[in-house]
């Protein structure tokens, strides 16, 4: 994974559908990065469109 | 000793019997504008509190009304105002003045009036406010708002005012205003990480937060759960497993348009 100096980022709805369907191709790839915000202590965000879009 | 210099702020308009004179004026509306024009030359507390003496008078024409002012005061007066006049904007003020300006200038827009300034420097009208005018003060930059804090507290108590400090990985330091109640309920919080949702006052360019106060302590769970995870996914994925092609769902979701 690139390492990339960042202190929050702002998640989407198409990740959080990714994220939390462990069929998606995508899956994987979206958990490994869900996991690195939370050892790399980076403040994760999401906005009220993505939470009603979900 | 009566000083000679002056400022003149002239205030024109319609009444309806004809053109405004001091006649027309109560008392009151003296007393406000008098209260105003201190404020505009002497905007900050200490300014006020060694202010020279003003002394005042009123001379017909529409309103004319003069403050009379030390030379120095009057030389200072007149340079600001002008460049405020020539700018077109009061962003040059102090706060408290720039508000006097919005003031007279919503006046202005509502009853047709027009302030005119001119003094013993200058002579001639070096800002006029007026319908067509926009000397409107700036907005705050300080905004309400609500937000989480996490972080460390590592103070709380007061006795007079009870509060909590919380050392925040974003915000630093902060002190947040919370009840005895709020601070004695539940488990000891002191040297614990803690989530807070809080409100108060955040400024736009900084994004320093003041006067924030404790609506609630929040349950933060610091430490990454996988099970609770695969858990949350596993039963999320019996229903997107329904959805064939995710992208057109949400594609629709957005009224069609996911550009």
């Amino acid at each position: 994974m690139i390492d990339i100096d960042i202190k929050s980022i702002m998640l989407d709805t198409s990740f959080c559908i990714r994220l939390m369907d462990k069929n998606d191709e995508l899956h994987q790839n979206a958990l490994d990065y869900f996991k690195y915000f939370l050892v790399e202590k980076i403040s994760v965000h999401i906005s009220t469109i993505a939470i009603a879009e979900y | 000793m009566e000083s000679s210099d002056y400022i003149s702020i002239t205030v024109t308009g319609k009444t309806p019997d004809g053109y405004l004179n001091p006649k027309d004026i109560d008392i009151s509306e003296t007393k406000e504008f008098i209260s105003d024009v201190e404020i505009l030359l002497f905007p900050t507390k200490s300014e006020k509190d060694v202010r020279p003496k003003v002394s005042y008078e009123v001379k017909e024409g529409s309103v004319k009304n003069l403050f009379f002012i030390p030379a120095a005061n009057a030389i200072m007066f007149t340079a600001l105002l002008s460049e405020v006049g020539k700018q077109g904007s009061t962003n040059l003020l102090q706060p408290k003045a720039s508000a006097i300006l919005d003031k007279w200038q919503k006046k202005a827009y509502s009853s047709g009036r027009e302030y005119s300034f001119s003094s013993s420097i200058n002579k001639d009208q070096f800002i006029k406010i007026t319908k067509e005018t926009k000397f409107i003060a700036p907005q705050s930059d300080w905004v309400n708002t609500t937000l989480y804090l996490y972080g460390e507290i590592f103070e709380e108590g007061g006795l007079s005012k009870s509060n909590l400090h919380i050392l925040t990985d974003r915000y630093g330091k902060l002190t947040v205003d919370a009840t005895k109640e709020q601070l004695t309920s539940g488990t000891n919080k002191l040297y614990n990480t803690h989530g807070l949702w809080v409100k108060g006052k955040q400024n736009l360019q900084t994004g320093v937060l003041k006067d924030i106060t404790l609506i609630d302590f929040l349950t933060h769970n610091q430490n990454y759960d996988e099970l609770v995870l695969n858990m949350l996914i596993d039963k999320a994925s019996i229903n997107w497993e329904k959805i064939k092609d995710k992208d057109a769902w949400l594609d629709e979701v957005r009224g069609g348009n996911n550009d």
